[in-house]
């Protein structure tokens, strides 16, 4: 349940009643977070300001054919998703056709302040953990950002990425346990350390 | 049994209700949690890692301007056939967004009452600049507010008004709306007396939409952010503030409100005098609540919740910002800090969540550089604090 789900599934219905100003109160508590999401999928801003606003001329165009959803979230998050998957693939003349259903998805991270945190090991930590999830699939990307930045549940997720819901919840186990182990990495080195050190002291 | 009992951090992590906590705590959530780790210490290493690896993701987020997020809309309405919203509907609801927009957090609406929607009529104007200071005549003619704590005056009519020294003319026409409207960026502040005398201290990061002249049956204002009010006392005519989640009703009194759409909670002080608030939609439980304080009394609301009380307090820590002053009475650090944000229009990032939970008493005063504020607050918690090369500031634990 995500904050305004209630309120947001409360204006779906009032908008496939025809109220159109249900819509716009739609649009304002949802765009910058489609916004934010599609960003991840291009570098081309313009492309996914142009997505959103065909996914809103779309809903309005073929309201009589919608159905209700008591996740308006979920529902916006896909559409955008697929349109701004097939524009890519559209405008990408130059580059290689990529296949039918592929894209790219990068997470980006916040910057890291490198002066205030030379040395440190927090943040040595952060970077490991940063080309961790770089190294992982687009899809594993997507659900743990989906995850971790707007709090999807696995049913949002499973949505989004058309899946089960179960394969969501493994999908972020492993992206998970990845994170995981390069956490741990770090400790172990510490107790290799010290097993050098006392090697009499684990017998 | 508790089925968290079993579980590893990549589990927690798994769960659902687990990170909302992650990422929206409330108290409710927080109580769980807290106890759960009471009841079971076992677990401790498996949920302090959970919030570990969950704290190393830090996303980059891209934010649409105001003016992008109109124009996308506007272009939405043009390409559709049956377009029937208009952009001053936009614009009110925009009213609450823009706020929310700098955090990145959700917004709610004022109105969902329809009969209500008329009351505030926003002239349509130019798009808006909200980060800076000023007033928007009922013309829609906007004027700069310059320093950093401006003095606005009306006189009776409504038709002279008074901006740190200059005098300004606006028309007053009876059958046309005559909403004003002051702006106020974070890092500035401003006094405001109405046409009936009431005197309003508007704090940083907040708005004030107010008629020229009152009604001659009630004199309603509408606050996004915070304010202390000197209500002129009329039995008459009462005077009402309207705020997202709750309305204060006086007769003449002076009170403090709290309701910046991006904090969790709305809250009211009353200082002298006697109000009735009215809560609107209290989260889960629907329909109205009515309350009435009497002087050193505040009255809280969890917006998420609907939870509500009343509350003895010292109204000196929650009205002193208005002499630039800030008194805190245990207080989390994370609350004290946003305060700061607002106040000093700065950024400052607590790097570890369980610093936030610190509780700060004391006096700080706003009026010195934002660093010697820091430096005051380290005095008081274990904390080290640094600025970052953005100019942000960032609050970590000492070495």
């Amino acid at each position: 349940m995500y904050p305004n789900q209630k309120e947001d599934a409360k204006l779906w219905k009032e908008f496939l009643e025809g109220n159109q100003g249900a819509l716009s109160k739609i649009y304002l508590t949802n765009v910058n977070d489609l916004y934010a999401f599609g960003c991840k999928f291009s570098v081309d801003k313009s492309l996914i300001k142009d997505c959103i606003q065909d996914l809103f001329v779309t809903l309005i165009q073929t309201r009589t054919k919608l159905s209700p959803t008591d996740n308006v979230r979920a529902y916006l998050f896909t559409s955008l998703k697929r349109k701004i998957v097939r524009e890519t693939i559209r405008s990408s003349k130059f580059e290689q056709v990529m296949e039918r259903g592929d894209y790219r998805f990068e997470v980006g991270f916040e910057k890291l302040d490198t002066q205030a945190f030379e040395n440190d090991n927090y943040s040595k930590k952060t970077l490991a953990v940063r080309s961790a999830v770089e190294s992982l699939t687009s899809r594993q990307k997507e659900a743990l950002y989906l995850r971790f930045y707007f709090g999807l549940s696995h049913k949002e997720i499973a949505e989004v990425l058309h899946l089960e819901e179960q394969s969501s919840r493994s999908l972020i186990s492993r992206a998970v346990k990845k994170v995981r182990n390069v956490i741990h990495s770090d400790k172990k080195r510490i107790s290799n350390f010290l097993f050098f050190l006392f090697p009499r002291l684990a017998w | 049994m508790n089925k968290y009992k079993l579980y590893s951090s990549t589990d927690f992590l798994n769960d659902d209700s687990f990170i909302q906590w992650l990422l929206k705590s409330d108290s409710d959530a927080e109580l769980y949690w807290d106890t759960f780790i009471e009841e079971h210490p076992e677990k401790k290493e498996e949920l302090d890692e959970a919030v570990e690896i969950f704290n190393h993701f830090r996303f980059s987020h891209e934010e649409l301007s105001l003016d992008e997020v109109f124009s996308i809309w506007n272009n939405v309405k043009h390409q559709s056939v049956n377009k029937r919203t208009s952009l001053l509907t936009i614009l009110k609801y925009a009213a609450v967004f823009l706020l929310v927009f700098t955090t990145g957090a959700l917004s709610y609406y004022f109105y969902n009452e329809a009969d209500k929607e008329t009351e505030f009529t926003i002239a349509e104007t130019e798009p808006l600049n909200f980060d800076e200071a000023q007033i928007i005549l009922s013309d829609g003619k906007s004027i700069p507010l310059n320093s950093k704590a401006s003095e606005i005056r009306y006189d009776a009519t409504g038709d002279k008004v008074i901006v740190d020294n200059d005098t300004i003319n606006q028309l007053v026409g009876a059958d046309k709306p005559t909403t004003n409207r002051v702006i106020i960026p974070y890092g500035k502040s401003s006094q405001i007396t109405l046409s009936d005398g009431t005197r309003v201290w508007l704090n940083a990061g907040s708005q004030l939409l107010y008629p020229s002249v009152f009604d001659k049956k009630q004199r309603e204002v509408l606050l996004i952010g915070e304010a202390y009010f000197e209500v002129e006392h009329n039995e008459h005519v009462p005077f009402v503030v309207r705020t997202e989640h709750a309305d204060v009703e006086v007769l003449g009194t002076s009170f403090d409100v709290l309701a910046y759409p991006d904090d969790h909670m709305f809250q009211t002080v009353l200082v002298t005098g006697s109000v009735s608030i009215e809560s609107k939609k209290s989260g889960l439980l629907s329909g109205k609540d009515k309350m009435v304080l009497v002087p050193n009394q505040m009255f809280y609301l969890d917006k998420e919740s609907g939870v509500n009380y009343i509350n003895n307090v010292e109204v000196d820590s929650y009205t002193s910002w208005k002499e630039g002053m800030f008194n805190c009475n245990k207080q989390d650090l994370s609350r004290v800090v946003r305060r700061l944000e607002r106040y000093y229009n700065k950024q400052i990032h607590i790097k570890d969540p369980l610093l936030g939970t610190y509780k700060i008493s004391g006096k700080l005063d706003l009026k010195s550089d934002i660093s010697e504020v820091l430096d005051v607050l380290q005095a008081f918690v274990p904390i080290d604090w640094g600025k970052q090369q953005n100019g942000d500031y960032f609050i970590v634990k000492p070495n």
